[in-house]
């Protein structure tokens, strides 16, 4: 047989029985759809006349016989139960194997499915029985319509008209190479039709399949009559030839006279599936996988092309190679799509698998999915596959209950799986949850003693957390039955080898009672990937940056440094960091313990810090596997080859991990990482919310310098107003509560409550000392109530000027204070009194930015300096400004409804007279995802929500530079004559 | 093991004073000493990693893979590039490398017995040609001998 023919044939089938499956599933939830019915019943034809037509003559029977029973069940508008579906489903597992083993071996199984023909043959006369004894008034008059519409089957046969639901194309090239006839057809053949225009393999193979089906039935046109002869009102129905004429026939049925001939013909006949001939191209994995190869070599020559640049300096040629960086870029970006299918390719297979297993143990479970257009790399689709239907397994043996148990817990007697998928910058992050009982960390951990896994010490300081994590040690199982679905709930350890093996990361979170959560993460792309260079003892390695936290000089002064259980740790704003020296990891020569630089490392949540000699930078780098040798080393994730030639290993953040013993350390001192259920989204900070009688107050945390819990006698008067002397100097005190006095809107209950709560008198005052510029105030409150990381949203605006406004926080009111006004209070020419350092006239500078909250704060910021400030809330509004003025430069936030930063930009660049205007961004996007967006754009700077000080600095930094038109871009390149000596601006 | 392998040639190299000899198929080419990356870790008989044209191979020394005694640093040395399943390049490090002569049938014979277990590990035959003796190398066997150490290292770690 043709090796393409067949290998598209392999392929089309598989897919095809793929569809059937799913829309099976369909009917069975939706019995009396004929939409589906059909769909089924045309897609089954097509496999069996491709089977007819390359002589697999055992497959075409089954798929044949399910034919039948299929077309019986469609015209006799049978309703669909769960037997018929059960059968057709194994008539479908039936053709999988026989293909399966064709594909193997080359020739079709010598398997025996006479019993399954049998047993579909059989539920098609039952059906046609029950049909007849309902119908049996209507069959005469049905039986001589069947014989009027015969004549006009060879007809049809005739023209083209069998070949509906392929382009016009198609159809012409047939009709001009004369092929009207399916046997015509049938008779050029595979070659002949592929080298036909327009046509493709696949499509050749289809055609070729519906010919060969259609002729095939006229031949054995007989044996249907027989059958029909056995039942009159099944007789206008056998004719299963092409779905145009069943139509037409089923149209005469009584039962089917409601819709309209001419459209029920025309719905019956419209394939569901597009022809795949039409919006896409089958392309070989290896011819992607060898494209990608050459994209990544192309990325390593452009990173040694940019280093040579460099050197050189030459302006044209510097401007010529940033370009072909940047078409490399997206050629690498687009071509890491081509490899990306929606992980709805993965879960389909899941409702087939959960309807086996439910069937198998009388339990109820529905599956519910949630992103199911993520899209993957096939690699990892591949790698999750077998994970996947482990994890489901076990959740329907172990984690949901029979529906009496359920039902008496009080939970629905169905259970629920829930599928979640989503992209969250630079990972893939899939949920996959059950609302079973759960997994009780004590009989983890009691399994996992008397397996000697963990130690009686460990057993007793364990968090539940890691407890949990334990069930991914091989050998633990805590079913008490052994079951035929997933053995003995092993396979967990395999199941995080797998993700690992992708470079991803498991873990297992359960409520007793309510359910148990896999939380499984990924790295979006495989080959080529931003790093962090690092340096130890003379030898560089490369981090993924996407793993990276932050970097860290270690502060040889300050001494953070503390040592639990003869670890070390290192402190980190309130956190204990565990550490790893990279130089005792791998052994280096010369192996000390001094660490001059962290980068702090964040593996599925878990931190910890690697220790180095230094960081050299971030370089793009193609992932290459380390040879055979070194395969087993599992602090390597593979090696690449820098700008300057020079090979690197790849650290594999994992590997390092496991030499920590990350589980318990972190999960006992990060408290405040707890939050995990949070989402933080770009525009969320710490905040801080204090209490002041009953109420609750907000201000942002980066506002606040410290905390102070002090006695109350350190406040002191002088010249009539309070003071504090806090780090060598004196700073003016105010008091929450008493600003509260002043208030006219104070609610007489509030005002009781703090005349109740007078802090004055109390021994010991929470104050918060706001810092702004290098001048601090101090805030005394009532009580501080914690600091949270949400995104800060007002919901309700104030009129009081000092409030911004209302949020929720914390799922509570809290009313959001605008420090600058509070500054303001203690001194009215608190920004005013700051040097200007705007030159001559004050700078126009149109600041863009959709949340009030930093519009608040970075407004009397630039006005303090001395600019004029115009301000829009997005990126439209900027731009009618625009249109009519011309400011100096442009401050816009990235992020924002209607028309975001970069359209801004982009829209700027556009503008000739707009020529040279300098715009800065300001934002806390990820550094790839601005990367990513900001292709083609030159923002002039990029700056961090929210650096007052950076912000001042570079905003004067721009506008003395301006004097002479020049942009300048962070990157160095000069652009006007003038700066040509110096090469490089900055 | 037919002589018929070897029609193309056989180069011929020196490794602690002994001449081995390669089919010339088995190899793509012979390049003098790169810049290598020790990878910290890795098995003794990597050297380390080399660059070459943007390929990233492992390279491997032949001495340490039978179990002879080391190089010495400063000798010079060659680096025979090898692809042995069409996946995967390795360089192997060799004393010299001497020329590529022809198979004599006449001429070959099976590994005496007299060898050391260290080249009859890798040793198809010998070539007793022009007054000296050639150990035909089998290259599959020095592969599975360097795994060998993989194994054992895959156990420790």
């Amino acid at each position: 047989m043709d090796e393409e023919l067949f290998a598209e044939f392999l392929t089309e089938s598989n897919e095809n029985l793929a569809s059937i499956e799913e829309q099976l599933l369909d009917l069975e939830a939706d019995p009396g759809n004929a939409d589906i019915l059909d769909g089924i019943f045309r897609v089954i034809h097509t496999v069996k006349g491709s089977c007819g037509f390359l002589g697999l003559g055992k497959l075409e029977k089954v798929a044949h016989a399910g034919e039948n029973l299929l077309s019986k069940i469609r015209t006799l508008k049978h309703p669909v139960d769960a037997d018929l579906v059960s059968l057709l489903l194994e008539m479908v597992d039936a053709i999988k194997a026989l293909l399966e083993k064709l594909e193997e071996t080359g020739v079709e199984p010598d398997v025996d499915h006479t019993a399954l023909c049998a047993r579909l043959q059989a539920a098609e006369r039952l059906i046609a029985s029950l049909a007849e004894a309902a119908d049996n008034a209507a069959a005469s008059d049905i039986v001589t319509d069947a014989a009027a519409d015969t004549p006009a089957l060879v007809e049809q046969a005739d023209t083209l008209d069998w070949v509906e639901g392929y382009s016009k194309a198609i159809v012409k090239a047939l009709s001009d190479a004369g092929l009207f006839t399916a046997e015509k057809v049938v008779e050029a053949g595979f070659e002949t039709l592929k080298g036909l225009p327009g046509f493709k393999p696949a499509s050749a193979l289809k055609i070729l399949g519906l010919a060969s089906s259609l002729t095939a039935d006229q031949e054995s046109g007989s044996t249907n009559d027989d059958v029909a002869k056995e039942t009159p009102s099944a007789a206008a129905v056998e004719s299963t030839q092409s779905p145009q004429t069943v139509a037409a026939s089923a149209t005469s049925l009584p039962v089917a006279a409601n819709k309209p001939v001419a459209e029920a013909e025309k719905t019956a006949v419209t394939a569901k599936r597009k022809p795949t001939s039409e919006g896409s191209i089958r392309v070989d994995v290896d011819i992607l996988d060898g494209l990608m190869n050459l994209v990544g070599e192309l990325v390593l020559s452009r990173n040694r092309l940019m280093s040579l640049v460099q050197i050189e300096g030459d302006v044209e040629l510097v401007r010529t190679s940033r370009g072909i960086g940047q078409v490399t870029s997206q050629l690498q970006e687009q071509l890491l799509h081509t490899r990306m299918q929606p992980i709805s390719t993965l879960w389909g297979t899941v409702p087939r698998l959960l309807r086996d297993i439910t069937k198998q143990l009388n339990k109820k479970i529905t599956v519910e999915m949630e992103g199911q257009e993520t899209e993957l790399d096939r690699t990892i689709l591949a790698a999750l596959k077998d994970p996947l239907t482990h994890i489901i397994r076990n959740s329907c043996d172990h984690g949901i209950e029979e529906p009496q148990a359920r039902l008496k817990k009080g939970k629905s007697a169905e259970g629920t799986i829930h599928l979640t998928a989503n992209q969250e910058s630079g990972f893939i992050v899939i949920n996959i949850r059950d609302d079973g009982n759960g997994i009780d960390p004590a009989r983890i951990r009691d399994k996992a003693l008397s397996m000697d896994v963990i130690s009686e010490e460990q057993a007793k300081t364990m968090t539940e957390k890691s407890l949990l994590q334990l069930i991914f040690h091989a050998g633990l199982s805590t079913a008490e039955k052994v079951s035929n679905v997933s053995g003995r709930g092993v396979g967990m350890d395999v199941v995080r080898s797998e993700i690992e093996k992708v470079g991803g990361t498991v873990e297992i979170d359960s409520t007793m009672g309510e359910g148990t959560t896999l939380n499984i993460r990924i790295p979006l792309t495989l080959a080529i990937i931003p790093a962090m260079i690092v340096s130890c003892h003379d030898q560089r390695f490369a981090i993924p940056q996407s793993l990276v936290q932050e970097l860290i000089a270690v502060d040889e002064e300050e001494n953070h440094w503390e040592s639990v259980a003869g670890k070390p740790f290192y402190r980190l704003r309130d956190n204990l960091l565990p550490i790893l020296g990279l130089s005792k990891a791998l052994e280096l020569e010369g192996a000390s313990d001094t660490v001059k630089a962290i980068v702090v490392v964040n593996i599925a949540q878990k931190e910890f810090g690697l220790g180095v000699d230094s960081v050299l930078g971030a370089e793009e780098i193609v992932v290459k596997q380390l040879g055979r040798h070194m395969q087993y080393l599992d602090v390597y994730g593979g090696c690449s080859i820098l700008g300057d030639g020079q090979v690197v290993p790849i650290l594999d953040c994992n590997g390092l991990g496991k030499m920590i013993d990350l589980g318990q350390e972190n999960d006992s001192t990060h408290t405040s990482q707890e939050r995990e259920d949070q989402v933080f989204t770009k525009e969320s900070q710490h905040i801080l919310i204090f209490g002041h009688a009953g109420h609750r107050y907000a201000i942002p945390m980066l506002l606040i310098e410290r905390l102070e819990d002090l006695p109350a006698e350190r406040i002191e008067t002088a010249g009539g107003k309070e003071v504090l002397q806090y780090r060598g100097k004196v700073i003016p005190v105010l008091r929450w509560g008493g600003k509260q006095e002043e208030k006219k809107s104070l609610k007489k209950s509030v005002k009781k409550d703090a005349e109740k709560s007078d802090v004055r008198s109390a021994d010991r005052v929470k104050c918060l000392i706001i810092s702004d510029n290098g001048r601090q105030i101090c805030l005394q409150v009532e009580k501080i109530i914690d600091v949270v990381r949400e995104e800060l949203e007002i919901k309700l605006p104030s009129n009081d000027p000092h409030y911004l406004g209302t949020a929720l926080l914390q799922g509570q009111s809290t009313e959001v204070v605008d420090v600058f006004e509070i500054l303001k209070l203690v001194d009215p020419n608190w920004f005013t009194s700051v040097k200007s350092r705007a030159e001559d006239k004050a700078k126009k500078i149109l600041f863009v930015e959709d949340t009030v909250f930093f519009r608040n704060m970075i407004v009397p910021v630039l006005e303090g300096l001395g600019y004029t400030v115009w301000t829009a809330n997005d990126g439209a509004e900027a731009i009618k400004i625009l249109e009519r003025e011309t400011p100096d430069l442009v401050l816009t936030d990235l992020e924002m409804p209607h028309m975001d930063g970069f359209e801004l930009a982009r829209w700027i660049m556009n503008q000739p007279r707009l020529k040279g205007l300098p715009i800065v961004a300001l934002s806390s996007l990820p550094p790839e995802e601005y990367n990513k967006r900001a292709v083609g754009i030159e923002f002039s700077d990029q700056l961090v929500k929210f650096d007052r000080a950076t912000l001042t600095e570079h905003l004067s930094g721009i506008f003395s530079h301006a004097k002479n038109e020049e942009i300048i871009h962070i990157e160095a390149e000069p652009v006007t004559q003038d700066n040509k000596v110096g090469g490089v601006a900055s | 093991m037919s002589t018929g392998n070897f029609h193309a040639g056989l180069l011929t190299f020196l490794v602690a004073d002994q001449w081995l000899g390669l089919n010339v198929n088995e190899l793509s080419e012979v390049i003098t000493p790169q810049k290598r990356m020790a990878l910290p870790l890795s098995p003794g008989c990597v050297n380390g990693l080399i660059n070459l044209r943007g390929r990233i191979i492992t390279e491997l020394d032949l001495r340490t893979i039978i179990g002879l005694p080391d190089r010495k640093e400063e000798d010079p040395y060659r680096i025979i590039v090898l692809e042995p399943d069409g996946n995967e390049s390795f360089g192997l490090v060799v004393d010299g490398v001497g020329e590529v002569i022809d198979l004599d049938a006449e001429n070959f014979e099976a590994t005496p017995d007299s060898f050391s277990e260290a080249w009859k590990q890798v040793s198809h035959g010998v070539l007793k040609q022009d007054g000296r003796v050639v150990v035909l190398i089998d290259v599959e066997k020095v592969l599975q001998l360097s795994l060998k150490e993989v194994q054992r290292g895959k156990v420790e770690a």
